[in-house]
């Protein structure tokens, strides 16, 4: 299910691009890892992409989250002088993370339309304020302030042509903020400029160890939870309390 | 092979440095033991500033708190600065209080209103007992330093002072050593329980200065029963935001109390050092620069005109 989503998501941000309808597809990509484990030690990972485009081609890499709803409050002057959380607003079909990568010589203007602000063409705005293009770069300035959309988030490296095609090596930087789910990774082969074939496929994420049983006590049974961690709170407090206790002079 | 220095935190959905963590917890929690306060006021922007979610971090600081106010509440105890019957009866109040504040939070919300409401609360309550805070004990620590002058005739009793024993249900407080109707407690407890639901915090820099001015007790008192109150307010917050929105992380609150718990016993042993002038002084300080800070992020225009709902 997660798979199909993320393809289907794949397929959105693709329809969105400003190229030929009928590009050609690439020969199947590697992903390593094809599984991102997010254990206890997880402070963000590097994914890499491996594959061939045709000979002469610049290259962008893609990874796209989940299409989620962002559901935020607008913030505006109140009685001319504070600045406060006022209307809310809601952007769909947001992907929950966008990384984007480009080879060193893709044209500046192309890798622009295939970053951060080309998803303002998949993203819908709800608000009753008119101008939701300024609603969207504000939100597309908030998304890359907390670091889940990045332009320039790896590297690309094309090796010699051979034949009719040319190796890639992508390296991206998967955030610390990776929650779990699938994930859609695309990569785009620009041949003068316009998208000339394109290659996907999916990496997904999931808790292991600590974490995936941490989440599961918090989500699937909070009060026992909170209650647990009230006790453990407490008789850390107490074991604590007793170790200084017991190494102190002076206290009466 | 390195020691790894971050730690992953499932409900935050983040990786965080586990010695800024630590160091952060310690901070706070020498705070917490040398007045008296939880810390919540402190470590929730702290925590947002490191890239915690607001929610997370106001939940899973109150869950450190429990822990941290254990420790300096024990500490407190063996000193015999609890006032067990004052605080018992200040919790009662801060419970309803508290279950007032919730449905009026609600109210709010469905009038749009409660963002706005909230920090300028905060900002009037912080700027107000601050600024009495620090300019009373300024006071006071001038009146020290001169001798007083012989009085011709006793002082009048206060207005205020007539009012309160004027009231029924009085009761001893020996360890405070006052005599106090059982209602003022359960009173100015209430109203603290409503302002603290209102603001999200254990409300212990608004209990210290209402148990100083309002109740009369004695500081070396007043610290210790704080703590006693806050633990309590405490434990019943991690359970409702564990229960209803799974917003408490755990690990980092584990991490949190380590620091703040060995902080609190450093804090409760310089807090016995300090004259109850200069704690009040520097307590006001802390106050005024919280809300100072809050009043900039108010008047200044935010880098981003977008918040996440939750967050503040």
């Amino acid at each position: 299910m997660r798979r199909l989503s993320a393809l289907a998501l794949a397929v959105g941000l693709t329809a969105a691009l400003a190229a030929p309808a009928r590009a050609a597809s690439l020969p199947p990509l590697t992903l390593a890892p094809q599984a991102v484990a997010i254990n206890s030690l997880y402070n963000g990972t590097d994914l890499t992409v491996t594959g061939d485009v045709p000979a002469g081609s610049q290259v962008v890499v893609r990874l796209a989250g989940e299409p989620e709803t962002f559901r935020m409050k607008q913030k505006a002057r109140v009685l001319g002088v504070l600045w406060m959380n006022t209307e809310k607003v809601a952007f769909a079909g947001a992907p929950s993370v966008f990384l984007v990568a480009a080879s060193p010589e893709a044209p500046a203007a192309v890798v622009s339309g295939l970053g951060v602000p080309g998803l303002a063409r998949t993203i819908t705005v709800e608000s009753n304020d008119p101008d939701k293009a300024a609603l969207l770069a504000e939100f597309l300035k908030f998304q890359q302030a907390e670091q889940l959309y990045l332009e320039n988030a790896g590297q690309v490296t094309l090796g010699p042509d051979a034949g009719d095609t040319r190796p890639f090596t992508a390296v991206l930087r998967l955030p610390s903020r990776l929650s779990p789910g699938a994930y859609a990774v695309e990569v785009l082969a620009l041949d003068n400029g316009a998208v000339a074939a394109r290659g996907q496929a999916t990496m997904t994420a999931s808790f292991v160890g600590a974490p995936a049983f941490l989440a599961d006590m918090a989500f699937g049974h909070g009060a026992l939870y909170g209650i647990l961690a009230s006790i453990i709170a407490i008789l850390g407090g107490l074991v604590i309390g007793q170790l200084f206790s017991g190494s102190k002079s002076g206290a009466h | 092979m390195s020691i790894p220095m971050t730690l992953y935190l499932p409900i935050a959905g983040n990786s965080v440095n586990i010695l800024a963590v630590l160091g952060l917890g310690g901070g706070v929690g020498l705070l917490s033991g040398i007045f008296g306060v939880g810390g919540g006021f402190l470590m929730t922007p702290l925590l947002m500033m490191m890239g915690i979610p607001a929610t997370v971090a106001a939940a899973s600081d109150s869950n450190q708190i429990v822990g941290a106010s254990t420790s300096g509440t024990l500490i407190h105890l063996r000193l015999g600065n609890v006032d067990v019957k004052m605080g018992v009866l200040l919790l009662v109040g801060g419970v309803l209080g508290g279950t007032v504040g919730v449905q009026l939070i609600k109210i709010l919300r469905a009038m749009g209103n409660a963002d706005f409401c909230i920090a300028i609360t905060y900002v009037l309550m912080l700027g107000g007992v601050g600024s009495y805070m620090f300019f009373e004990s300024l006071s006071s620590m001038r009146k020290a330093k001169k001798p007083a002058p012989a009085k011709a005739a006793p002082a009048k009793a206060s207005g205020y002072a007539a009012f309160m024993a004027g009231l029924p249900f009085q009761m001893d407080f020996p360890r405070s050593g006052i005599r106090q109707s059982a209602l003022t407690p359960l009173f100015f407890g209430g109203l603290v329980g409503v302002l603290s639901a209102i603001m999200g915090v254990g409300g212990g820099f608004i209990m210290v200065p209402v148990m100083v001015y309002m109740l009369r007790m004695p500081m070396h008192v007043v610290v210790g029963t704080s703590l006693f109150q806050v633990l309590f307010t405490c434990i019943n917050v991690t359970i409702m935001q564990a229960a209803e929105n799974h917003t408490v992380d755990f690990v980092l609150a584990l991490l949190l109390l380590i620091g703040s718990a060995i902080g609190a016993q450093f804090g409760a042993r310089i807090g016995r050092k300090l004259h109850g002038d200069q704690l009040k002084i520097y307590l006001a300080g802390i106050v005024l620069l919280v809300m100072f800070k809050m009043l900039y992020e108010l008047l200044a225009r935010p880098s981003v005109l977008l918040a996440a709902i939750g967050g503040h």
